[in-house]
């Protein structure tokens, strides 16, 4: 690797680092504005509310919780739960939470990903045919309508009316309830991969590389396969990253419809308590996953095409 | 294009393996027969009696600990781990016998030690349910001391060895009370008076209670898996002294569903009992399976004194008599949930059988709907102030239901009023305790309360002027006399008769507008029997809930 790159790549990842300071002291600031405590029943006196903030050091000025914040977070601390699970450890529950998020995304992005590049193959190698239309009246309804309305739908068709599918998270058969709401998640996926993949099939099938291909005798299959596909797709695999993040970091409304205990739904329930502690390490780890692909993305674009690495003052 | 054709086979595999999996079932390991599922909203804060607050970890504790007293079948409070009890001629000295079968489910007996241990440590960890010790509930001697030094951060092991709790022997408990509290023995079924056994909790530190490894059962199911924010799996306690009458070997608790996937999980017999929400109650309102049930919460509304406005008794008295309770109730809540009568619930405070609400001559005197009478009042309110019109705030909680559909509901009745303009603003429920309420910054407020102990003086205090919970300072010497008086009165008859003079004396100030009383509703699979619910304490008990045969 030469000398411009790991310039490039060091650049980027002090880049990263400030911007994920920056979101933690917002992140900090934010909850710190929320009207109310995280000790809100209406039978603890004042007296009690400020015996409970000393014992979690809430009754510290913000500066300086923020800095102990801080400094407990760089050794890997990131607190207890103050009152949605009474003293413990939010690294283990974000962690518990987090697995099954990730499974869920990784689980939608694979399928989604498959079907919407069957789907869109199909639909740009029969530009203007019923078979189209179909992928694009897919296309648009998958972008169009929320997930949470398809697992709705969903649990109404599957489990209640047929009785066939699992409506609700199941610790002991975790794959078979999964089902639900993966399919409900991958539906987006699948439209954007879909819509993608067709643009992407069908500018690549217009260029002049293709018709050499043609003109050189090659046939249909091979000219599709390795010529036309593999080109269409290396933009594809960059809109991944950020479809892969989203599902992976939680979905909110289909994990609560589902009642999949994901990071989605501990987060929901974390800013109803007003505990602090989950939500910024829910939100961090957002954050912080978001811009970990975000970084793999500009660098591996920037290994591909060195173009992209010459800063203003590089030239 | 070999390689590309392995990671794309790869791909189809893993998400094969994810998306369409076929190695479970739906059937869940537990024989539905002999397994009682349960399903809510609500989710398990800790299962440590000293540190929990709300509802559904009363409801989970509850599985698995018992306390001095438990409810039997029919929610009466009878003996529990105690197995007799002896009060002496004063009242202020009970003394409890405890159980020889009662045992901890790893073979230990639970000991006398054991509550003065547990009793202890709700003051050391400053749990919420410590005061419950002083002179707001319990009168254990050297309570209210211990409850004001751990307020102030100064509580020493002296202040706690004060506490009027003695091991006698191992199975003989005596504790000591500042006065006579009838409602003392009813209380000791409340879970921030369970047992907990010394050396096991000790062993555990700080994992007591937070998962299913570090907790110890003396009730009728152990934890045997918590998944947090999921589920709570239980088996049953061979060890518990009335384990005859606990029918299901599983007991499995879905915690935080969203109310109308639990309502579906219902319907495929996913679930045997689940809490819904008044949206969803007219699909199931005319079914077998609905079921409502009293929550205890008193909802009322705060008027503020400091308000020129409202320290007009006409005024008062006119907003209250334009609600037409009875139409909220049925109309807007519809989830079971009756007019209030009173500043104290129905059924909550008994004088051995006498009931309070039944008893008190003022039970719907102040509570009736006459919008003529009403406008009357406002009008002669207007005239006594000078007035055409006052604006007043209304302030709800926009975080909880049914708080949006009842200010909702306020607003346009008052709205009928001429002369009463009326500002709804929407807050949450922290906002409108702590900075609204606590530092008078309000007119009205839309305000609940539930019981802590069987007793009217749970709702009588909070109007005491004071307490911290009166936040719209109200404040009369005929009141805060007639309280005083109840609280020194060892007479049982007397204390109960001027407890009711003091609420009449509240109620004909107009000061606080007692609206409904909330009932929960849910839905039970009409093939179980002996679920218990209680307004006060532990909600709901399932020690006893049976399945006739295989439901639907």
């Amino acid at each position: 690797m030469d000398k411009s790159m790991l310039k490039y790549i060091g650049k980027r990842l002090l880049v990263s680092a400030v911007t994920l300071l920056v979101i933690t002291t917002v992140l900090f600031l934010m909850t710190r504005l929320m009207p109310g405590s995280p000790f809100n029943s209406e039978k603890l006196s004042m007296q009690q509310i400020e015996t409970m903030k000393a014992k979690y050091g809430l009754d510290q000025p913000v500066y300086i919780q923020y800095l102990t914040y801080l400094k407990n977070m760089l050794s890997g601390d990131f607190g207890i739960s103050y009152n949605l699970y009474k003293d413990v450890k939010v690294s283990s529950l974000v962690w518990n939470a987090a697995k099954i998020s990730f499974a869920y995304g990784l689980a939608a992005t694979i399928l989604g990903t498959i079907l919407g590049m069957l789907l869109g193959i199909v639909a740009a190698l029969n530009r203007n045919t019923v078979w189209d239309t179909i992928a694009t009246v897919i296309s648009v309804l998958g972008v169009s309508i929320p997930s949470f309305v398809f697992a709705l739908l969903m649990l109404i068709l599957f489990g209640v009316n047929l009785q066939i599918l699992p409506t609700m998270y199941k610790l002991d058969s975790p794959v078979y309830s999964s089902i639900l709401p993966v399919i409900a998640l991958s539906l987006s996926v699948i439209a954007n991969v879909a819509r993608f993949t067709r643009t992407e099939m069908i500018s690549v099938l217009g260029s002049e590389y293709i018709t050499l291909a043609q003109a050189k005798g090659l046939d249909r299959r091979t000219v599709i396969w390795r010529h036309a596909l593999r080109n269409a797709l290396i933009p594809v695999i960059t809109i991944l990253g950020p479809i892969l993040v989203n599902l992976m970091t939680g979905t909110m409304v289909v994990e609560q419809i589902c009642s999949v205990p994901g990071l989605g739904k501990l987060l929901i329930n974390s800013i109803h308590a007003n505990d602090y502690n989950i939500i910024m390490a829910c939100s961090f780890l957002y954050a912080f996953m978001y811009i970990m692909m975000m970084l793999v993305i500009d660098v591996s674009y920037g290994i591909i095409d060195p173009r992209i690495r010459l800063g203003k003052g590089d030239k | 294009m070999k390689a590309w054709k392995k990671i794309a086979s790869m791909l189809l595999a893993l998400a094969m393996m994810a998306g369409c999996g076929s190695s479970g079932s739906s059937k869940s390991k537990y024989d539905a027969a002999t397994t009682f599922r349960f399903g809510s909203e609500g989710d398990v804060v800790s299962m440590d009696s000293a540190y929990i607050d709300e509802g559904m970890s009363f409801n989970a504790i509850h599985l698995q600990q018992e306390g001095l007293t438990m409810n039997d079948e029919n929610g009466k409070i009878v003996n529990g781990v105690a197995k007799s009890y002896a009060v002496s001629k004063d009242g202020k000295t009970y003394t409890f016998k405890l159980r020889e079968d009662a045992k901890w489910d790893n073979g230990d007996p639970v000991t006398a030690n054991d509550f003065v241990f547990a009793w202890k440590r709700a003051f050391k960890v400053t749990g919420l349910y410590y005061y419950m010790f002083g002179d707001d509930a319990a009168h254990i001697v050297g309570g209210a001391e211990a409850v004001a030094a751990t307020d102030n951060g100064e509580l020493t092991d002296e202040i706690l060895d004060g506490l009027g709790v003695k091991a006698i022997d191992d199975k003989t408990l005596q504790v000591k009370l500042t006065t006579k509290t009838p409602y003392f023995y009813d209380l000791m079924s409340f879970p921030c008076f369970y047992p907990q056994n010394e050396k096991f909790v000790t062993e555990c530190g700080e994992d007591y209670g937070k998962d299913a490894e570090h907790l110890l059962s003396n009730g009728a199911y152990k934890l045997t898996s918590w998944t947090k924010s999921k589920t709570m799996e239980f088996e049953k306690n061979e060890n518990y002294f009335n384990a005859d009458k606990v029918a299901m070997d599983h007991f499995v608790m879905e915690l935080a569903m969203d109310p109308q996937s639990a309502a579906s999980n219902f319907d495929t017999d996913e679930l045997d009992f689940t809490i819904i929400t008044s949206s969803i109650v007219d699909k199931y309102k005319d079914t077998d399976s609905y079921l409502s049930f009293s929550e205890g919460y008193l909802y009322y509304l705060e008027l503020n004194m400091k308000n020129e406005d409202l320290q007009n008794l006409n005024i008062r008295k006119g907003l209250s008599l334009a609600i037409d309770r009875e139409d909220i109730c049925n109309n807007v809540l519809k989830d079971g949930s009756i007019p209030a009568t009173g500043f104290v619930p129905t059924g909550l405070s008994y004088n051995g059988a006498k009931e309070f609400r039944k008893t008190s001559k003022a039970t719907g005197k102040y509570t009736t709907f006459d919008l003529t009478a009403a406008q009357e009042a406002i009008d002669k309110g207007l005239k006594e102030l000078g007035k055409d019109s006052v604006t007043l705030g209304l302030i709800y909680d926009t975080d909880y239901s049914p708080m949006d559909i009842y200010a909702e509901y306020l607003q346009g009745v008052w709205s009928k009023l001429k002369g009463v303009n009326i500002e709804v603003a929407g807050t949450t429920k922290q906002d409108r305790i702590y900075n609204r309420e606590k530092n008078g910054d309000f007119d009205i407020a839309c305000t609940r309360w539930g019981p802590d102990y069987p007793d009217a003086t749970t709702y009588l205090t909070l109007r005491i002027s004071g307490n911290a919970q009166n936040y719209g300072k109200y404040d009369s010497a005929a009141y805060d006399k007639l309280m005083k008086q109840v609280s020194k009165e060892e007479d049982m008859d007397k204390r109960f008769d001027k407890m009711i003079e003091a609420e009449e004396v509240l109620l004909a100030d107009y000061d606080t507008i007692p609206v409904f009383e909330k009932a929960g509703c849910g839905l039970l699979q009409t093939s179980v029997k002996g679920l218990v619910t209680k307004s006060f304490g532990v909600p709901l008990t399932f020690t006893y809930v049976t399945k006739t045969a295989e439901t639907k």
